[in-house]
């Protein structure tokens, strides 16, 4: 039996997971169905609607939509949360039924502000155009179990864009 | 292979590698049946949903004997023997929003085998080891498939299998973006508690919640006792309990 208690210098972490393509992905939901691209004009009333149903703020972006020969959608999107930003994928068949979600990406520390100056220091002339260094070394970290609650309420609001845009098509 | 999905209100990884001798068709079906088991262990355990298992069992058990479903009856097996043998430092009855009441795991009637009743009107709230249980469930959904090694992660309960040593990292309990690195490992269990983002530790014996800025870290065989002893070490503020000597197990305090 051991108990350690230390305090080290501890590296930073700006994680970035790359899981899957967006191909990937659609072999995993769709293998071996045609699949055409179907982007969606999203104007400021749908964009208005999606975020009155949904909470999530951001802009909604209608251009990675896809859909199958049998009426099958998959649409890529992506939440900011307050530490990370996640692009994920929502399969709905042709009853409008979710038949899976996948997490494509997942960027740790994305537009998260800190108050430790030696931390920040590696961000400074930085933007989102400019991305920084991610560090795909450290993975397998324990602790701090992070809410997916960003990603339910995305997930509510690809159903309301398909409720809105795609069922009728 | 690297998937992730959310499941049990978090991101769930595995991670299979490339494996020798491993098709990839077989690869695929291995990590899609392994999530499929933790897609199962979340629909029965969410207790959030009034329609899971748990729910209704929380429902039915005061007024009259319940029949378990067998994955639950497996998971409160755990959960009695973490409660006995870390002397009710586990106690997955007690709920600090109803502290008023003085119930605790010794209130659950047991009638032979998946059968149970409450004496008193509690709830079972499997929260504190449903990862660990769902990420050794996964594991063994793998290795019955013959994937020789890969790694499991439930939002930070992770488990390793096989034996490639893979580094392994504990978030910083004040800065949750700053990690220690705590070294290479293989076929090891690892789990962490602290109030990172939120607080959420108490301790059952005393019927408090834990103010700490300390994270506590079990690493054990299995990912479910890793699991629930994370919540003995944050009680006791040390490792010095048999459960730990009991479980193979060693706890870590990093000092806020």
């Amino acid at each position: 039996m051991l108990l350690g208690c230390f305090t080290i210098s501890a590296p930073a972490i700006v994680e970035a997971r790359i899981y899957l393509s967006i191909t990937q992905v659609q072999d995993i939901f769709f293998p071996k169905e045609v699949f055409n691209k179907n982007p969606i004009l999203v104007d400021d009333d749908l964009q208005k609607k999606i975020r009155i149903i949904s909470g999530v703020r951001h802009p909604f972006r209608g251009d990675r939509i896809w859909k199958t020969a049998n009426g099958s959608w998959l649409i890529v999107d992506e939440v900011l949360g307050k530490h990370e930003m996640i692009t994920y994928a929502v399969a709905i068949n042709s009853k409008g039924e979710i038949l899976g979600i996948e997490i494509m990406e997942y960027v740790e520390s994305y537009g998260y502000e800190i108050k430790d100056k030696e931390w920040r220091k590696q961000f400074i002339g930085k933007t989102s155009n400019h991305p920084i260094k991610l560090n795909q070394d450290i993975q397998n970290i324990s602790g701090a179990t992070l809410s997916a609650k960003h990603v339910t309420d995305g997930i509510k609001r690809v159903m309301a864009f398909h409720d809105l845009a795609l069922k009728s098509q | 292979m690297t998937r992730c999905k959310v499941f049990l209100g978090t991101y769930v990884e595995i991670s299979i590698g490339d494996q020798d001798g491993v098709s990839k068709s077989l690869a695929r079906e291995a990590v899609n049946e392994a999530f499929q088991e933790i897609a199962l262990i979340d629909r029965l355990m969410n207790i959030h949903n009034k329609e899971s298992d748990l729910s209704k069992i929380n429902q039915l058990a005061p007024l009259g004997i319940t029949k378990l479903h067998p994955q639950i009856y497996e998971v409160l097996l755990i959960a009695r023997d973490l409660y006995q043998q870390s002397n009710g430092l586990f106690d997955c009855t007690y709920d600090p929003k109803l502290d008023r009441y003085c119930y605790s795991f010794d209130d659950i009637q047991w009638f032979g085998d998946e059968y149970i009743k409450y004496k008193k009107p509690l709830h079972i709230n499997l929260n504190g080891i449903a990862k660990g249980y769902a990420v050794d469930k996964a594991v063994k959904v793998l290795e019955n498939f013959g994937i020789p090694s890969g790694l499991v992660n439930a939002g930070g309960d992770l488990r390793l299998f096989g034996d490639k040593p893979v580094a392994i990292y504990i978030r910083n309990p004040i800065n949750p973006l700053l990690v220690n690195a705590i070294g290479n490992m293989k076929n090891i269990a690892i789990a962490s508690s602290g109030n990172y983002l939120q607080s959420h530790l108490f301790n059952p014996q005393r019927r408090s919640t834990i103010r700490t800025d300390s994270s506590f870290t079990v690493i054990s065989p299995q990912c479910v006792y890793a699991d629930g002893l994370t919540k003995v070490l944050a009680s006791l503020g040390h490792s010095k309990h048999p459960c730990f000597f009991h479980y193979n197990s060693i706890g870590l305090i990093i000092k806020g």
